[in-house]
């Protein structure tokens, strides 16, 4: 986190960069001691956070776990590259035409608005337990949010710089590439790394619903054999994961977008 | 229309109206203009706020299309952004591409006229060197002061040689000192590469100091109020030709013809000047 551009090299900004979130974490995990230590909890329901740590390993180690987490990792890109590949163009198309995009909008809120969750018994009838019905799943439920972004991202162009282009005699395509485009995709990096959180949970969610694979089958299994520690240390290593790719991307865009300011 | 003596004009502003059609019915941005501009001159355009000013000059620019009437750029109407005619919009920071280098937005700005690389390449120094910004063509916009991004959206109107060029409140956004900079700059380029220049502006004694022939436009609806020529001679300077006589009497014949309305009841004082 230190070689992040933004942000005074202080030691009194570190302290705030990194201080605060540490701080944040570390009570949190403070109280969940307290409470399981105070048996506020039964300790079948939330095991304590050392109890926690040290089923890492174990999950880490029973020759299961890690292979199904491939499974899930590769589910998770395939589902957000796939949409990205698709979503973006069909975004910029349709935001270039402002009646399309209207007519969208109403659409694509509508869809929106049902849970994929709620989507997975029919994902199951129609595409099976395998990886197919947890792509098909993922992509459903960050299409939108990617197809938003995009939209607003367009619609956001300044339109002085449009007129720019224009009065150099830009034809439509170099418009779009020099000036819609590249106004555009902060927004849309903006939109792929909230997707990504949402395909991840989306993801896990199938596994632990039915899917024939992944980690969340592996947690399942876990959770019948009643070992909450081991079920929580996958949860956490999940948490880690979306985490880590959050921040990856958030780290992403500023590099690239140094135009934009941040906040 | 010509006399037969006189050249084409090198903007000819023929009868030209333009209305919107608004929630509360159709409101007349500018209403039966004509006007000639001759090749060379410069000229500003002044009036109070929505006597059409921008408007006439988005026309001008083909950006926008006149209700009624026609404007001709060296006697073909426009219909459409011409070639040899560029743009220097109002905000910098809203026309320039930030997610470009200097040298990219200017080179691109020539793009249209499919010119070789070395070509671009050189134009690009010697348009940024015209503006005295030698050595910034690998800074970003936003790395640069709002005075020297100004100075780069004027080289970048260089970068296609135009015949004419179209200036929309170029300095409204820069402060007194860079402005006063700004403006000796665009007299020096526009006897330099003799292009033509529109300038709007709504700074009275700017629109007297840079022009050989003031517009003034009226309000509600917009039109062509006065046309003013400025015999100040072709060089100016800030100190000296401000203390010049004829400066005094022509920003007040200008001040009085923007300010009528007010300046009668308001501020009497002022026309003694």
């Amino acid at each position: 986190m230190s070689t992040a551009p933004a942000g005074p090299a202080t030691t009194e900004g570190r302290i705030a960069r990194l201080g605060y979130p540490v701080a944040g974490v570390a009570s949190v995990v403070a109280v969940w001691a307290l409470a399981s230590g105070l048996g506020l909890v039964a300790p079948e329901a939330l095991p304590g956070p050392l109890a926690v740590l040290a089923a890492i390993p174990q999950l880490l180690g029973d020759g299961e776990f890690l292979p199904e987490l491939g499974d899930t990792l590769w589910t998770w890109l395939v589902s957000l590259v796939l949409t990205t590949v698709v979503a973006v163009p069909v975004g910029l198309a349709v935001g270039s035409v402002p009646a399309a995009q209207r007519a969208t909008m109403v659409a694509v809120n509508a869809f929106r608005s049902v849970p994929s969750s709620a989507l997975i018994p029919i994902g199951i009838l129609i595409f099976g337990l395998g990886i197919t019905m947890k792509v098909a799943l993922a992509v459903y439920a960050i299409a939108w949010p990617i197809l938003i972004s995009t939209l607003y991202g367009v619609a956001s162009t300044e339109p002085m710089r449009i007129d720019a282009g224009r009065s150099m005699r830009w034809p439509w395509w170099r418009r779009q590439v020099f000036v819609v485009l590249p106004s555009a995709l902060p927004q849309i990096a903006t939109g792929i790394r909230i997707a990504a959180s949402v395909a991840l949970v989306v993801v896990v969610s199938t596994e632990l619903l039915g899917a024939s694979t992944g980690a969340g089958v592996v947690l399942v299994s876990y959770q019948q054999g009643l070992r909450p520690d081991v079920v929580y240390a996958g949860v956490l290593l999940l948490a880690a994961m979306g985490a880590i790719v959050y921040a990856l991307l958030a780290g992403l865009e500023r590099r690239l977008f140094t135009w934009v300011p941040h906040v | 229309m010509n006399d037969g003596a006189t050249a084409v004009p090198a903007l000819d502003v023929a009868g030209v109206s333009k209305a919107y059609d608004t929630a509360s019915g159709r409101r007349i941005a500018l209403s039966e203009t004509s006007v000639r501009i001759e090749a060379g001159e410069f000229v500003s355009v002044v009036g109070p706020s929505g006597c059409g000013k921008s408007t006439l000059l988005m026309m001008m620019a083909g950006l926008l299309a006149p209700s009624e009437g026609e404007i001709r750029l060296d006697g073909r109407p426009i219909d459409g952004p011409p070639p040899g005619l560029a743009v220097v919009f109002q905000d910098y920071s809203r026309s320039l591409f930030p997610w470009m280098s200097v040298r990219r937005n200017l080179a691109l700005a020539a793009a249209s006229d499919k010119l070789p690389k070395e070509e671009v390449a050189r134009r690009v120094q010697h348009c940024l060197t015209a503006v005295g910004l030698p050595d910034a063509a690998d800074l970003r916009p936003y790395q640069m002061s709002g005075g020297m991004q100004q100075r780069v959206a004027i080289a970048r109107a260089l970068m296609v040689q135009p015949q004419v060029m179209l200036m929309d409140e170029p300095f409204a956004a820069v402060d007194a000192q860079t402005r006063a900079d700004l403006e000796d700059l665009v007299v020096r380029l526009g006897q330099e590469f003799g292009a033509t220049i529109v300038f709007v502006t709504h700074d009275i004694d700017e629109a007297v100091y840079v022009a050989d022939r003031v517009l003034v436009l009226a309000a509600g609806p917009g039109r062509l109020a006065a046309d003013i020529p400025v015999d100040l001679g072709s060089r100016r300077d800030q100190v000296e030709t401000k203390l010049d006589p004829e400066f005094a009497r022509l920003r007040s014949e200008v001040f009085q013809l923007v300010m009528r309305p007010r300046a009668i009841v308001d501020v009497p004082v002022s026309a003694s000047a």
